[in-house]
C-alpha cells in the first residue's frame, strides 16, 4: 500500500513537471517589445535561402524579402519592387526597378543586385528554369533586362513566385543560409533551421512604416498542435488552421478568422496506366459516382468544377463538369460490359474486379476523409477500393505502382497555369504521374508559351480544364480554403488565396 | 544446527498461527482472480461476437449524420462519415483480440521452443540463440517495431511480423533461464536413468515445470500486445482505412479532439478497459499461481 501510494505520489509530481514546464516556456515567449507578435507557422525550411528548394516560401511568408511583382488578392500582377515594366520582344522583357528602396542593411537595391541574386538562384536551384528559361540578364541603373531563350508569356506571373525573392548577394555568402538580407518590411535576426525565426523591423521600409517591432514565428507542423497553442495564447496568429477546428475560434470577442478560397485544392490522381482506369469509361463512371457536394461539406471546402480554383481568374465554374448521379455511373459501366456475375457486389470483366489502389500518406486530415467517403461511394456503383497509407507516397508516384492517390496540389501558384499543366498534363511531363498523353493537351501548352495577352491565356487554361475532364483524368474534388486565425489583440491581417504571403507591413498587435 | 532447526519449526508456527488470516487473502485471491477472469471471458465473447452484436454497419456512411453527439440512437455517437462509432468499437474489439492472442500464441511459441532447446541443450546452441536474443533485446521494442513496419509496409500481416520478431525474445530468455535451472535438478536425472529419450524428458519434465510463469507473462502479454497493435495502427502502420481499429479510430479523431471529443474517448476507454482487465488477470493469475507466495 504504502509502495502505491508512493507511486501515485511520484506520478502526480512527474505531470506537475511536465505542465510547469510547458507553462514556463510559454511564459518567456510572452516576454519582450510592447509591439511583438507570436505566430505558428506551418513550414520552415532548413534554411531562408531562396536559392535552396523551396525555402523562399518561408522568405516572402515571414515578410523578409519580395519579389519583382506580386499578387493581389484576386491572383492579378501588381508591381512591387519594379514599378514598371515592357515587353520589347518576344524574349525580351525590360523591368524598372522601384528607385529608392534599399536592403535591410543599407544598401541600396540596384539591377545590378537583382541582376546577382537571380544568377545566383538560377545557378542553384534547378526549380528556377520551370519558371522560365535564363537567356541572359543586363543590368544598367535601376533598368533590368531579361532575355529568355524561349518564349515565355507567364514571367510576370512567374516572377512572384518566391524562389525569386530578392536578397542582397553582396554580403558574406555564408550568412545568406541564416540571416538573408531582404527588403521587405521585417529583417531576420536568428534563424534555427525547422523551428523558429527572430525577426525585427525595418524601419526604413520604402511602403510604409510598419506595425510592429518584432515578430517571432514557430515552426508548428501539427495543425492540432497549432491550435492548440493558438488556444494557449502561446501564439497570437495561426496559418492554415484545420477547418474542422475553425468552430473553436468563434467567439468573436476572441478571435478572429480571415477565410477565402485558396489555390489549392484536393485531386485524386488516376493512373491511366493501370488496367482498369485505362478505360475511359471507368473514369468516367469513377467522376460521375463521387458525391463532390457532400465531402466539401464533410471537409469544409468548396466543391471543384475543374483543375483550377475559382480563387484565380481563370477558375471557372461554367465547365462541363461531373455532376453526381450514380444510375448514370451504374449504366455507363454496365454498357461498358462490366457486370457483377459472382453476386459480390462488384463488377468484372473477363473475371477480372476492379479493384482499385488508393494510397494516401499517414498525416491523416482531409485526403483520409475524402478517401474513406470515394471508397464507400464506388462501392456502391460495383467499384472495390482498397486504401493504403503510406509513409512514401512520392516513391510510390515515381514507380507508378498505384491507381489512385489522394493530392493536395496547387495548380497554378503564381497565378498562371502554364507551369502546372507542363509538368503534370503533358506527355512526360516530370510529374506527370497520371501517364495522360494527349495530342489535344500538348498544342495547347506549347501555344501557352507564346501567349503573351493575358485574356487569351486564361482562355486556353479554361479549354485545358475542358480537355482534362472530357477525358476524365482525375477527380478534382474540392478547393480549400486558405485561412489565418488570431487572437482579437491582432490587427489587419488578412488571409490570401496564394498562401506565401501571410506577413505585410499592416499587421500590428494592441 | 539443532538451533536454527527449533527457529525455523518456531517461524512455521508462527506462521500456521496467522493462517486463519491467510486462507481470507488465499480465498480473496481466488476470488479477485475469479471476477476477473469472467470479466475476460465476457470481454472475449463480446469480441468474438462484435459483428453479430453491432447495432449498424461500421462501415456504413452517412453523410447527413457526421459528428452527431452520442445520443439513443447513437450510443457513442458519430464519426466525420456519419458511422455508428460504437458499432465500430465492437466490431473493432474483434480485431483487436484475435490479433492480439494470435500474436502472443505466435510469439510464445517461438520463444518458448528456442528458450527450451538452448535451455537445455546448452553450450554453443545456447550462446548462439542468446546472442541473437541480445541483438533483439538492444533495440527499444517499440521503435524497432515501427522501423520493421515501415519497411515492410503498411499492413496487418507485416504488423504482425513486425511486432512477433522483436517480442519473443522475453520468453526466450525467461525459458532459457529457467530450462537450464530445471536441468541440473535430480528428476531430470532420474528420467534419464530411467531410460527417457531427450525429447521426451523436454516435453515431460521441463516444459510443464516452465508453464506457470509463461502463462502468467502471455496473460501479462496481451493487454501489451494490444497497446503495440492500437500504436502502429495509429501511426497508420497496421490497420488500413476503413477497417474499425481502436487505434487508428483514435489517430482519425485526433483532429476532432475538441470538436467531436467522443471519437476519441470511447475507443480509448474500450481499449484501457481490455488491458486493465488483462494486466490485472495476469496480475492475480501470478499471486495464485506462484508458489512464492501460497507457500
Amino acid at each position: 500500500m504504502k509502495k502505491r501510494m508512493l507511486s501515485l505520489c511520484l506520478i502526480v509530481s512527474l505531470v506537475g513537471m511536465l505542465f510547469s514546464g510547458c507553462s514556463s516556456a510559454s511564459g518567456s515567449s510572452d516576454s519582450g517589445s510592447e509591439k511583438h507578435l507570436n505566430m505558428g507557422i506551418y513550414w520552415l525550411g532548413t534554411d531562408l535561402d531562396p536559392a535552396n528548394e523551396y525555402n523562399g516560401w518561408s522568405l516572402t511568408r515571414t515578410g523578409i524579402a519580395e519579389t519583382l511583382t506580386k499578387l493581389n488578392e484576386n491572383i492579378e500582377v501588381e508591381a512591387c519592387l519594379a514599378d514598371k515594366w515592357e515587353q520589347v520582344d518576344d524574349l525580351t522583357w525590360k523591368f524598372h526597378i522601384r528607385e529608392g528602396v534599399k536592403f535591410q542593411n543599407g544598401n541600396p537595391l540596384t539591377a545590378e543586385a537583382v541582376k546577382n541574386c537571380f544568377q545566383r538562384t538560377f545557378d542553384k536551384n534547378k526549380r528556377a528554369t520551370t519558371y522560365f528559361k535564363l537567356d541572359k540578364m543586363i543590368a544598367e541603373g535601376q533598368e533590368l533586362t531579361i532575355v529568355t531563350s524561349e518564349p515565355c508569356g507567364a514571367i510576370l506571373n512567374n516572377l512572384v513566385e518566391p524562389i525569386f525573392s530578392v536578397i542582397d548577394v553582396s554580403v558574406d555568402q555564408a550568412t545568406i543560409a541564416n540571416t538573408p538580407v531582404g527588403t521587405g518590411p521585417y529583417a531576420v535576426t536568428e534563424y534555427v533551421s525547422e523551428l523558429s525565426a527572430e525577426c525585427v523591423v525595418n524601419a526604413d521600409y520604402w511602403d510604409g512604416k510598419p506595425g510592429l517591432e518584432t515578430v517571432s514565428y514557430q515552426y508548428i507542423k501539427d495543425p492540432d498542435s497549432r491550435v492548440l497553442a493558438l488556444q494557449s495564447g502561446e501564439i497570437d496568429l495561426a496559418q492554415t488552421i484545420p477547418a474542422t477546428s475553425l468552430a473553436l475560434f468563434e467567439d468573436e470577442k476572441e478571435y478572429q478568422i480571415s477565410e477565402v478560397t485558396g489555390l489549392r485544392g484536393s485531386t485524386i490522381c488516376m493512373n491511366l496506366q493501370r488496367p482498369a482506369l485505362s478505360k475511359l469509361e471507368v473514369r468516367q463512371a469513377i467522376s460521375y459516382g463521387i458525391d463532390k457536394d457532400k465531402y466539401a461539406e464533410l471537409i469544409h471546402a468548396v466543391p471543384a468544377t475543374g483543375l483550377f480554383s475559382t480563387a484565380l481568374p481563370f477558375g471557372s465554374d461554367k465547365l462541363k463538369s461531373y455532376a453526381f448521379d450514380q444510375a448514370k455511373a451504374n449504366k455507363i459501366l454496365q454498357d461498358a460490359g462490366y457486370v457483377d456475375t459472382n453476386g459480390d457486389g462488384i463488377r468484372e470483366i473477363n473475371g477480372e474486379k476492379i479493384h482499385l489502389q488508393f494510397y494516401l500518406d499517414t498525416s491523416g486530415g482531409t485526403g483520409e476523409t475524402l478517401s474513406q467517403a470515394i471508397q464507400a461511394d464506388l462501392k456502391n456503383i460495383g467499384i472495390e477500393v482498397e486504401l493504403i497509407q503510406s509513409e512514401n507516397l512520392s516513391d510510390i508516384r515515381k514507380a507508378g505502382t498505384f491507381d489512385m492517390y489522394y493530392n493536395g496540389s496547387n495548380a497554378a501558384p503564381t497565378g498562371d497555369p502554364q507551369a502546372y499543366l507542363s509538368l503534370t498534363y503533358k506527355t512526360a511531363g516530370s510529374s506527370n504521374y497520371s501517364y495522360y498523353s494527349s495530342e489535344k493537351m500538348d498544342n495547347l501548352v506549347s501555344k501557352l508559351n507564346s501567349t503573351f495577352v493575358i485574356e487569351d491565356r486564361q482562355k486556353l487554361a479554361q479549354e485545358a480544364s475542358q480537355i482534362l475532364l472530357d477525358d476524365a483524368v482525375n477527380l478534382f474534388v474540392s478547393y480549400t480554403p486558405s485561412n489565418i486565425v488570431g487572437s482579437t489583440k491582432v490587427k489587419n491581417f488578412k488571409a490570401h488565396p496564394a498562401d506565401y504571403y501571410l506577413m505585410n507591413k499592416d499587421i500590428t498587435i494592441e | 544446527m539443532e538451533q536454527i532447526i527449533e527457529k525455523y519449526k518456531a517461524s512455521r508456527a508462527e506462521k500456521r498461527l496467522t493462517s486463519p488470516l491467510q486462507i481470507k487473502t488465499v480465498t480473496g485471491k481466488r476470488l479477485r482472480f475469479g471476477i476477473l477472469l469472467s470479466l475476460a471471458v465476457l470481454l472475449v465473447i463480446i469480441a468474438a461476437l462484435g459483428n453479430i452484436l453491432a447495432p449498424m454497419d461500421p462501415l456504413l456512411t452517412n453523410y447527413d449524420m457526421t459528428l452527431k453527439p452520442p445520443s439513443r440512437e447513437y450510443l457513442c455517437g458519430t464519426d466525420v462519415l456519419g458511422r455508428d462509432v460504437f458499432s465500430r468499437i465492437l466490431c473493432g474489439a474483434s480485431n483487436s483480440f484475435s490479433l492480439s492472442f494470435l500474436m502472443v500464441t505466435i510469439v510464445a511459441g517461438i520463444g518458448i521452443v528456442l528458450g527450451t532447446t538452448s535451455g537445455y541443450i546448452g553450450g554453443r546452441f545456447d550462446t548462439v540463440i542468446m546472442r541473437i536474443t541480445d541483438i533483439f533485446l538492444a533495440f527499444p521494442s517499440m521503435v524497432f517495431a515501427i522501423a520493421v513496419a515501415g519497411i515492410l509496409g503498411p499492413g496487418l500481416v507485416n504488423t504482425i511480423i513486425a511486432l512477433s520478431l522483436i517480442q519473443w525474445t522475453k520468453y526466450a530468455r525467461m525459458t532459457r533461464s529457467l530450462a537450464s535451472s530445471i536441468r541440473e535438478k535430480n528428476y531430470i536425472e532420474q528420467a534419464r536413468f530411467g531410460g527417457a529419450t531427450e525429447v521426451q524428458i523436454m516435453f515431460k519434465y521441463v516444459l510443464p515445470n516452465l508453464i506457470t510463469p509463461l502463462v502468467i507473462m502471455a496473460t501479462l502479454d496481451i493487454g501489451m500486445m494490444m497497446m503495440s497493435l492500437a500504436g502502429l495502427s495509429f501511426l497508420g502502420l497496421a490497420s488500413q482505412p476503413p477497417t474499425p481499429e481502436w487505434g487508428y479510430m483514435i489517430n482519425e479523431s485526433r483532429q476532432y479532439m475538441q470538436t467531436a471529443p467522443w471519437m476519441m474517448i470511447y475507443p480509448g476507454m474500450a481499449l484501457l478497459l481490455v488491458v486493465i482487465v488483462f494486466n490485472l488477470l495476469g496480475d492475480s493469475l501470478r499471486d495464485i499461481l506462484d508458489p512464492k507466495d501460497n507457500d
